[in-house]
């Protein structure tokens, strides 16, 4: 018999390992494509943060095992998204990062938007949108939650979801027009 | 996520017609976005998470199988039940029947109303509840396990120090006493009483691992009445009560008690599937 992922919370919360890794193994991909689809990419951070995500998760596991565990997953991942913009946001370009700006031989913008690849574009356009669509797409197209488990996850209501989902589908589609 | 499930997921927010198919392309795009971690990334995602893990309690793991099914979840509310009971103070319970006998007597002898007598009572009885019921707060009980998630050899040595040190002190006094009244030293009395204590603590410990604890301390005490019973009818109570005899009692006992701690850890996880409800 499959178990569901709170009863294997609540058997980690025990401390069982075995259950530990049943459960990373079922969800690493999923968390990974969420903020590689979050970050717009960035495969390295998206690494870093799905085990930040983990670690979290199990700091909090003796108090909130019998958690709906989806939306509990994804509340510390969007939580880890929401940090790591802002943190990108304030902090200034240090002069290794300009210096490579400067020289980097990869596409700039114009080459992007005159026809890059497909994934780079679509990458692009993610990274303009405002964190809260973002998250919320990806929640609903790329990690599949339902509406009532990204309600349950940000903590709004239903309604917010389906706004920022009706917005965000419109601002991506804008964005990846104007790319291509 | 295939293209219906998308167009599906479109619709639960109001896209329709036109719209939907104009949207369509974006999302899939956004949905086919995506990298697969390798499986040695997973591999390595999961050693690191697994070295974060407190080692398992024999204890929590045990309980938490018990809570796999509807009958372990039953019988383990049951023996909450009955730990609070035992921790709430006894006074409760007399003096809430007190109570309530009163206010049946009140009713039936006085003039009074019995809403009057409901009035006055209902709240004594709240009263009696919060000052007497609540012992376990002033035991610290709760805090106590919160704070200190304890393994099995704390449980075990906080309880043996607990009981063995209510037995000793009880019979102490009453080696005082004994001693007094019989004027013996005090020391061969303590210890006449000591030996066949520790020696009963120890093979009801080593005996609790293959039988229910009552049981264990039911056969090692009836074996030591039947064992008195024999050395005074073939004439060795002597022997028996000797203080070197007493003494190898005593040592005997305290090296059994620390076997049976030294083994604890070990054996409790099959003595908990044993006491698991079938």
């Amino acid at each position: 018999m499959v178990r569901t992922d709170e009863q294997l919370m609540a058997a980690v919360a025990a401390g069982d390992r075995g259950c530990l890794e049943e459960l990373v193994r079922r969800h690493h991909a999923p968390m990974f494509g969420f903020f590689y689809r979050s970050l717009a990419g960035d495969r390295a951070t998206a690494a870093d943060l799905v085990q930040e995500t983990f670690i979290r998760l199990l700091r909090t596991a003796s108090f909130e095992a019998d958690r709906p565990f989806r939306p509990w997953l994804y509340a510390i991942a969007a939580n880890l998204v929401r940090d790591h913009l802002r943190s990108a946001g304030r902090r200034p370009a240090e002069f290794g990062e300009q210096l490579l700006a400067a020289i980097d031989p990869g596409p700039g913008p114009e080459a992007i938007a005159l026809g890059a690849d497909t994934a780079r574009q679509v990458g692009v356009a993610i990274a303009s949108l405002p964190e809260e669509y973002r998250v919320t797409l990806v929640m609903r197209f790329g990690a599949e939650l339902s509406l009532a488990e990204i309600a349950a996850a940000l903590e709004i209501p239903i309604g917010t979801v389906k706004s920022r989902l009706s917005v965000g589908t419109r601002r991506l589609r804008d964005a990846l027009e104007g790319i291509r | 996520m295939n293209d219906d499930r998308l167009r599906s997921a479109l619709d639960e927010f109001g896209m329709s017609g036109i719209e939907l198919d104009e949207l369509l392309p974006s999302v899939r795009a956004l949905a086919e976005f995506s990298v697969q971690p390798s499986p040695l990334e997973t591999d390595v995602l999961v050693a690191a998470l697994i070295r974060r893990v407190r080692p398992p309690s024999e204890v929590r793991l045990a309980v938490h199988r018990r809570h796999r099914s509807w009958a372990g979840r039953l019988a383990s509310t049951a023996c909450l039940i009955a730990s609070q009971a035992a921790v709430i103070h006894r006074g409760f319970w007399i003096g809430s029947a007190a109570v309530g006998a009163l206010a049946a007597l009140a009713v039936a002898q006085t003039s009074l109303t019995s809403t009057f007598v409901v009035y006055m009572a209902g709240p004594l009885l709240a009263y009696l509840g919060v000052a007497l019921g609540f012992r376990a707060e002033r035991l610290r009980a709760v805090e106590y396990e919160l704070a200190c998630p304890p393994t099995v050899r704390q449980l075990t040595l906080a309880r043996l120090a607990l009981i063995l040190g209510y037995q000793v002190a009880v019979g102490l006094c009453l080696s005082v006493a004994l001693s007094i009244a019989n004027k013996a030293p005090l020391p061969n009395t303590a210890v006449l009483w000591l030996g066949p204590l520790l020696l009963g603590v120890g093979a009801t410990l080593g005996l609790s691992f293959a039988m229910p604890l009552v049981r264990a301390a039911t056969v090692v005490y009836a074996a030591w009445l039947t064992l008195l019973a024999v050395a005074a009818r073939t004439g060795v109570d002597t022997t028996l009560t000797s203080t070197s005899t007493v003494l190898l009692t005593a040592i005997a006992g305290g090296l059994a008690i620390a076997v049976a701690i030294a083994l604890l850890p070990r054996l409790v996880p099959a003595m908990l599937a044993r006491a698991e409800p079938s």
